[in-house]
């Protein structure tokens, strides 16, 4: 799977993961892991950095399991982000898609017309 | 690799970090291995699938700005760790020449109190003194010769005489200042100070004559309590001498800038006067300020260092 494309999405698909509810990293990993195979590793990196630019909000819960997590929480901010960011791909995607089929189309038309 | 292994890897490389911000990404990657670990996988499994774990530093510092090549090398140069131990490293180096020179001046010092030489101390002393400050004059003196001689040579008449017979003059009325002052220095104290025992009596005269300048710190009361004996003592009056050399060839170099200072004064404010009379003189005027600047800093510097402040705890 390409990774340009894993990463592009990356940041959109954190950001839907938390609407519904505040998640701690483990169980935001996890959730983004359900829809694309990524490095765990570096979606903590990508936490911080929303974190630094707003918006997430983050505060520590005890747990009866072990330390307290620091659970994330989107921010309005986060929430703006977020819409944006949807509207994007949607628009992104269907001019990929529109220009495969018409890029594909065209393809077809070239090599009938080598063939010839 | 282990737990351990990676999050003391990470913490090397975030160095860079704040504590604060360092500790707590460590955290969230210490708890992620612990959760994976609970789900079944093996520890080694669970740091794998971090995946390169250069690429992995990268994208940590990425997402605090910082350039990910800074850490890179091995040899790891933190500027304020540098200075620090620049620092340290100075301020033990002038400890231990402080402590040398302290030690050196304790043994001629002791020498001088054995229980022979009570009896003539003042002559004694004297003498003692007459015959240090001849030892300093002499290398100093064929110094200054040697130096007016070179000035004879390099000027016209009738700057030649002129200029060396000034210099040499200018050298001895330093050379005569500072054996004044030395005297006087001693005389000063043996009035005052007339109820002391002898020996820490002629330790402190000796060294109230030659005062170290204030950056390197001096621990009198730990030095004091060594015993050196005599053969470390002369060596050490060597080395003693070559630095009062030093400090006056100093005053040597000191007063002709002073007197091209004077100079220099009357001569910028010529050229001033006549650049605001509109003669195209800046760039030397410019230059002339330089030089009197130059000039009072090299004074300052060697000033401080030949007539440094009196310490509370000396003398």
């Amino acid at each position: 799977m390409n990774v340009q494309f894993k990463k592009g999405v990356l940041e959109l698909i954190v950001l839907l993961s938390v609407t519904k509810r505040d998640m701690y990293g483990y169980e935001l990993v996890n959730e983004v892991s359900k829809v694309i195979d990524v490095n765990e590793g570096t979606i903590y990196p990508l936490l911080k950095r929303l974190t630094n630019e707003h918006y997430f909000e983050t505060y520590l819960k005890e747990s009866t399991e072990g330390p307290p997590r620091k659970y994330y929480h989107l921010t309005a901010a986060g929430v703006l982000y977020k819409e944006r960011l949807e509207q994007e791909w949607s628009d992104f995607s269907k001019r990929v898609n529109q220009f495969i089929e018409d890029g594909g189309k065209l393809s077809k038309q070239v090599l009938d017309d080598k063939g010839e | 690799m282990t737990k351990m292994e990676f999050l003391d890897y990470l913490e090397k490389r975030l160095r860079v970090l704040n504590e604060k911000e360092r500790k707590d990404i460590l955290g969230e990657y210490a708890q992620h291995i612990e959760l994976k670990m609970e789900s079944g996988l093996s520890e080694d499994a669970a740091i794998h699938d971090f995946g390169n774990l250069e690429e992995l530093t990268a994208e940590i510092l990425e997402a605090y700005n910082v350039n990910p090549d800074y850490c890179k090398k091995t040899v790891h140069i933190d500027g304020r760790k540098f200075g620090e131990e620049v620092t340290s490293c100075a301020s033990k180096a002038g400890k231990g020449i402080g402590a040398l020179w302290g030690r050196g001046r304790d043994a001629v010092g002791r020498v001088f109190s054995l229980q022979f030489f009570k009896r003539f101390k003042p002559v004694f002393m004297g003498c003692v003194i007459v015959a240090i400050l001849v030892l300093v004059y002499l290398p100093l003196a064929g110094i200054a010769f040697w130096f007016a001689e070179r000035m004879y040579s390099n000027f016209g008449y009738p700057f030649d005489t002129l200029v060396s017979v000034i210099f040499l003059l200018l050298f001895h009325i330093c050379f005569l200042l500072l054996s004044f002052s030395a005297l006087y220095s001693y005389i000063s104290r043996n009035k005052d100070k007339n109820t002391e025992s002898g020996k820490a009596e002629v330790v402190r005269v000796f060294k109230s004559m030659f005062r170290l300048p204030r950056f390197t710190a001096i621990e009198h009361t730990k030095v004091e309590k060594r015993r050196g004996n005599i053969l470390s003592g002369v060596k050490k009056l060597i080395k003693l001498a070559v630095l009062v050399s030093l400090k006056c060839m100093a005053v040597c170099i000191l007063t002709p800038v002073l007197i091209f200072q004077f100079f220099g004064i009357v001569a910028f404010g010529g050229l001033v006067v006549l650049v605001v009379l509109g003669y195209p003189l800046i760039g030397l005027t410019i230059a002339a300020a330089g030089g009197l600047i130059s000039g009072f800093s090299i004074l300052w510097l060697i000033g401080s260092f030949i007539f440094p402040k009196r310490v509370g705890n000396e003398g």
